[in-house]
């Protein structure tokens, strides 16, 4: 028998799949769709969901979704000894995704640096940390966030909400310190927390020195 | 204890796959922003493991189920976005600002998007056995694993997938469309 596959599947594919994307089909159950590509489910059951996927373009979609997302414990060797974060404090875990979104950013001005011939250094070790105390409240009435300095540096600070939306952005500060109005910190609750993170630039070839991402608590 | 960095190397490899699925599988006026999807997912995903999961091991598969399930909602979030978009015209009868759509050339995604019609009702019209081997098959799996997800063996299922197009095919040109 010859293989099923012809030059037309594809088209085909591609036809199906351009369905997903309208939204008159119904929402499907996603955690339903992943376990039963990924995990436990008689074989019954998969064939009636596999009919829910042509009835429903919208869960098709998902399907296919989901099949790039393969769980692999070997490649998360560390899953079944990670625990879970309830240990540490939500703040941690958006810190990381915050440093992620803002690594992203950072990068993306690097690039847009002009290109410099390559500078063989020792290595760097300045580095800017937080001049807030730990679990102390940020005052609104004056919110002033302070890092340790570098010389000669000029510094860019964001600030984001727990959610990744930001709230403030300056550039070109000279000093190591930036003050908060009482309006951008108007939507937070109290005892919320802000993320902020600063880049210290110096002039010549140095290269710019990006802070941890810290959290901090609003009064 | 979790080493911070080996959890951070860990939320940025499930990161990676979000938007390598965002860029593989969504249309471009999603896909054009699969890095903003993955972000939003990921951010969702650390508060409810940290909400509701206790001190219990974090599964790869338990990770990804939520990931998925993240994704899917982010990527619905901005489905309703946009047609609220599309539907929200100005007194002028100009249309409100949306992201632009996929299509490159839009008579070619109508033909498409007729095309997907049809397929859809041939399918529907088929023996149960074909369909479900065939849509498997349209939906990117090998012979073997939808043979494996279906319970059937591999030479069966090939069988099917084989019988199935040849099915979907005629219907196709039934009515009117050259598969």
């Amino acid at each position: 028998m010859s293989t099923p596959e012809q030059p037309d599947v594809e088209r085909l594919r591609a036809a199906l799949a351009s369905l997903g994307d309208d939204a008159q089909w119904p929402d499907a159950d996603a955690e339903r769709l992943f376990s039963a590509l990924h995990g436990e489910m008689s074989a019954e059951e998969r064939r009636a969901l596999v009919d829910e996927l042509i009835r429903n373009p919208r869960a098709a979609a998902m399907w296919r979704l989901a099949r790039e997302l393969p769980p692999d414990d070997a490649e998360m060797a560390g899953a079944a000894g990670v625990e879970a974060p309830r240990r540490q404090a939500p703040w941690v875990w958006l810190s990381m995704a915050a440093t992620l979104f803002l690594a992203v950013g950072t990068i993306w001005q690097i690039a847009d640096q002009p290109r410099e011939a390559p500078v063989y250094r020792s290595g760097d070790t300045r580095h800017i940390e937080s001049l807030l105390h730990d679990g102390d409240r940020l005052p609104r009435s004056a919110a002033i966030l302070r890092w340790s300095a570098i010389d000669g540096a000029r510094y860019r600070v964001r600030v984001l909400t727990p959610d990744l939306q930001v709230l403030d952005e300056s550039a070109n500060l000279d000093t190591a310190m930036y003050r908060l109005s009482p309006e951008t910190l108007a939507g937070i609750p109290p005892g919320g927390r802000l993320l902020w993170q600063v880049e210290a630039r110096t002039t010549g070839a140095a290269p710019i020195v990006v802070s941890p991402t810290f959290s901090t608590m609003l009064e | 204890m979790q080493d911070p960095s080996s959890a951070e190397a860990r939320w940025t490899s499930l990161r990676t796959a979000l938007v390598r699925a965002v860029r593989r599988q969504c249309p471009s006026w999603l896909s054009d922003h699969a890095e903003d999807l993955a972000q939003a997912a990921l951010v969702k995903i650390m508060s409810g493991v940290h909400a509701g999961e206790g001190n219990r091991p974090l599964t790869s598969f338990y990770l990804y189920r939520v990931a998925h399930s993240a994704l899917v909602d982010e990527i619905r979030r901005r489905q309703r976005r946009r047609e609220v978009a599309l539907e929200d015209e100005g007194p002028d009868g100009e249309r409100g600002r949306v992201e632009p759509h996929a299509a490159a050339n839009p008579e070619q995604d109508a033909s498409l998007r007729e095309l997907g019609a049809a397929v859809r009702a041939c399918l529907l019209a088929m023996g149960a056995d074909r369909r479900q081997a065939v849509m498997l098959h349209l939906q990117g799996h090998s012979v073997p694993e939808a043979g494996r997800l279906l319970g059937w063996s591999a030479k069966r299922t090939e069988n099917l997938v084989y019988r199935g197009l040849g099915d979907l095919r005629r219907c196709l040109t039934s009515k009117g469309h050259t598969p």
